[in-house]
């Protein structure tokens, strides 16, 4: 096990370093001289020489990474170019609403997604697996964007049940938060929990064929607990790869989901930065969802241990 | 391991066994009436994006002030944007947007990515850790993400949204390629002609790649679907197709400030999204348990 964790974490290293050079060199992909495209035509000669300086653009290219890597790493990502504030501060006043949105649809999926696809496997062929599958189909090629907009148009502007847009913090007001977070949670999680559901559903009719859960059906085990004991241990595993392949796929659909429903999260930060070529904001975000992914997938990749006796034993 | 399913091309023309496993893949193919009826709203989709000048009523980008914002009616089926434009004829164009975009990025993803993951799996070795990890990395972040990161550096259009599919998708191939090539390269016949002297090209393009197609295709066909999407979801951010191109995505977003008076106006466009991306992946569904039942639910 100490040797799966070991390795895990020298690949999360890995993958973050290339990352971080992808982040670092976005300033230097801009077309011409970055300076000269953020600040525009009317700049003065002293302006463009003090940017140049604050973005470092002066040095070696080795020395510009380094130190940029040092900010990272001691929290310091710069400073924003439009706002003129602390890209750290900006981040932090937004990655509540985007982490709480983010987990709750995750949980959502996991929650709702595998029990269907158990049921679907166990109920195979009847009209649970076929309503069960054919939604799962569904459910993978909505685009969420639209989704986000029907269930709008539906729940909050016909039938007046959920607020139409924002975000509430639950600190601030509990009930309230809960009715503005729903929507855009399940509309954020519907697509993962179907590829999970499916997954589920295919694994579990893997095991179910083996001779071993033959074998517990015909002591007279109830059928119930050789699903739930025998059949599940087994069939979750590949269900977790999945569903730690699935976190990019929420964390960039945040931004979708921000954008249809207005919450002023990390995503909209993201968006609004790439429309004002705020380049030093979309660096700091990027890198920070790059380090939320890899530790996210971390801790999935560390649970196999849990899930799978065998991965700690080896 | 999966030389028996491969559609051989590379072997002789026409050879019983040949003939027997077309047979068989079309029999199972063309056995599921959903994957049919699919194929047939795909094949009815890209012949309107082939043919939108003839096929739709009006000029997409006609303006009309004086008819903007209709509801539905016998001139205009699916009614007028805020602009007058017929918004049935920029959802016919909108599907050329989104099948040029799809085929163009998941062509070029799946042609980048089939050599790279031949070159991880047939040479091995560091080349192979780098182009893992290189793929560990892609896949770790988000495509959207990315795609907003090149908006920011080149701006929006097309192509941005192209490049940043492109790099999305690549990994994905390079890995099919690379299990792929890691399971045929043992076989005997790779052997043999290590023994009787072809060049790593030679073996890798004329023995190695025809025994891994089946997976590919499959995965393009998948693929399709997940690029338009993007596209779609690149477009409603507005960083993908820009005004006044009829895109569906975007078409989204301007219906959205209408949603109450015309909700028409982002409801048909996001229906084709559905639907398209939805006949994609059935058919693409349909074309693995033909290719090779073993793959079933493995991609």
């Amino acid at each position: 096990m100490t040797q799966f964790i070991i390795q895990r974490i020298y690949q999360t290293v890995i993958v973050l370093f290339i990352l971080s050079l992808f982040c670092f060199l976005l300033i230097h992909m801009i077309p011409g001289n970055p300076v000269l495209t953020i600040l525009g035509d009317e700049a003065t000669p002293e302006e463009i020489r003090m940017l140049t300086e604050e973005l470092g653009l002066d040095r070696p290219l080795p020395m510009q990474y380094l130190s940029w890597l040092g900010g990272v790493v001691q929290g310091d990502l710069g400073t924003s170019i439009i706002y003129r504030e602390d890209v750290k501060d900006l981040i932090l006043k937004r990655l509540p609403p985007t982490v709480h949105i983010g987990i709750t649809s995750f949980i959502i999926s996991i929650v709702a997604g595998v029990p269907l696809g158990v049921i679907a496997a166990v109920k195979r062929g009847g009209w649970i697996d076929g309503f069960i599958t054919t939604s799962s189909n569904f459910s993978m090629a909505i685009p969420n964007f639209w989704l986000g907009i029907l269930g709008i148009y539906l729940f909050a502007l016909n039938l007046g049940w959920l607020p139409v847009q924002g975000y509430v913090s639950p600190t601030e007001d509990f009930w309230a938060s809960q009715r503005y977070v729903i929507m855009p949670s399940l509309v954020l999680g519907l697509s993962t929990m179907a590829i999970l559901a499916r997954q589920a559903r295919s694994s579990m009719l893997e095991v179910i064929r083996q001779d071993y859960i033959r074998t517990a059906i015909s002591k007279g085990i109830k059928t119930r607990v050789v699903i739930r004991k025998h059949a599940l241990k087994n069939a979750i595993i590949p269900v977790v790869t999945i569903a730690g392949l699935m976190l990019p796929n929420i964390v960039g659909g945040s931004v979708i989901i921000e954008q249809v429903f207005n919450v002023n999260g990390i995503g909209r930060l993201v968006l609004q930065s790439v429309f004002n070529q705020d380049i030093v904001v979309v660096q700091g975000c990027l890198i920070v969802l790059a380090i939320a992914v890899a530790a996210a997938n971390l801790l999935v990749d560390l649970s196999y241990g849990y899930f799978d006796p065998r991965i700690r034993y080896k | 391991m999966r030389t028996d399913t491969s559609l051989g091309k590379n072997e002789v023309i026409d050879s019983p066994p040949q003939r027997k496993e077309l047979k068989r893949f079309l029999k199972v193919f063309l056995g599921r009436k959903i994957v049919i009826f699919f194929g047939l709203i795909l094949l009815a989709v890209i012949f309107t994006a082939i043919f939108a000048e003839q096929v739709a009523p009006y000029d997409p980008y006609a303006q009309n002030l004086g008819n903007a914002l209709q509801p539905p009616s016998a001139e205009n089926l699916l009614g007028t944007d805020s602009l007058g434009r017929d918004v049935l004829s920029r959802v016919i164009f909108g599907a050329r947007t989104s099948l040029i975009v799809g085929i163009i990025s998941v062509s070029l993803a799946a042609s980048i990515g089939v050599v790279i993951g031949l070159i991880a799996g047939y040479f091995g070795g560091i080349i192979d850790s780098i182009i893992s990890r290189l793929i560990d990395a892609i896949i770790a972040f988000p495509a959207i993400i990315l795609a907003l990161a090149i908006g920011a550096v080149i701006g929006a259009g097309m192509w941005t949204v192209i490049l940043a599919l492109t790099i999305g998708l690549t990994p994905s191939y390079a890995r099919v390629m690379r299990g792929q090539v890691l399971t045929v390269k043992e076989q005997e016949y790779i052997k043999a002609s290590e023994v009787i002297g072809a060049n790593n090209i030679r073996i890798m393009f004329k023995h190695v790649f025809p025994n891994c197609i089946s997976p590919i295709i499959v995965l393009i066909t998948l693929n399709l679907g997940v690029a338009i999407l993007a596209e779609a979801a690149l477009s409603f951010l507005g960083v993908g197709i820009t005004a006044p191109q009829a895109a569906w995505g975007a078409m989204v977003s301007e219906g959205q400030r209408y949603l109450v008076s015309n909700p028409n106006l982002s409801f048909a466009p996001g229906v084709c999204v559905l639907l398209i991306v939805l006949a994609f992946n059935m058919v693409g569904d349909g074309l693995r348990d033909a290719l090779d039942p073993r793959l079933r639910g493995s991609i």
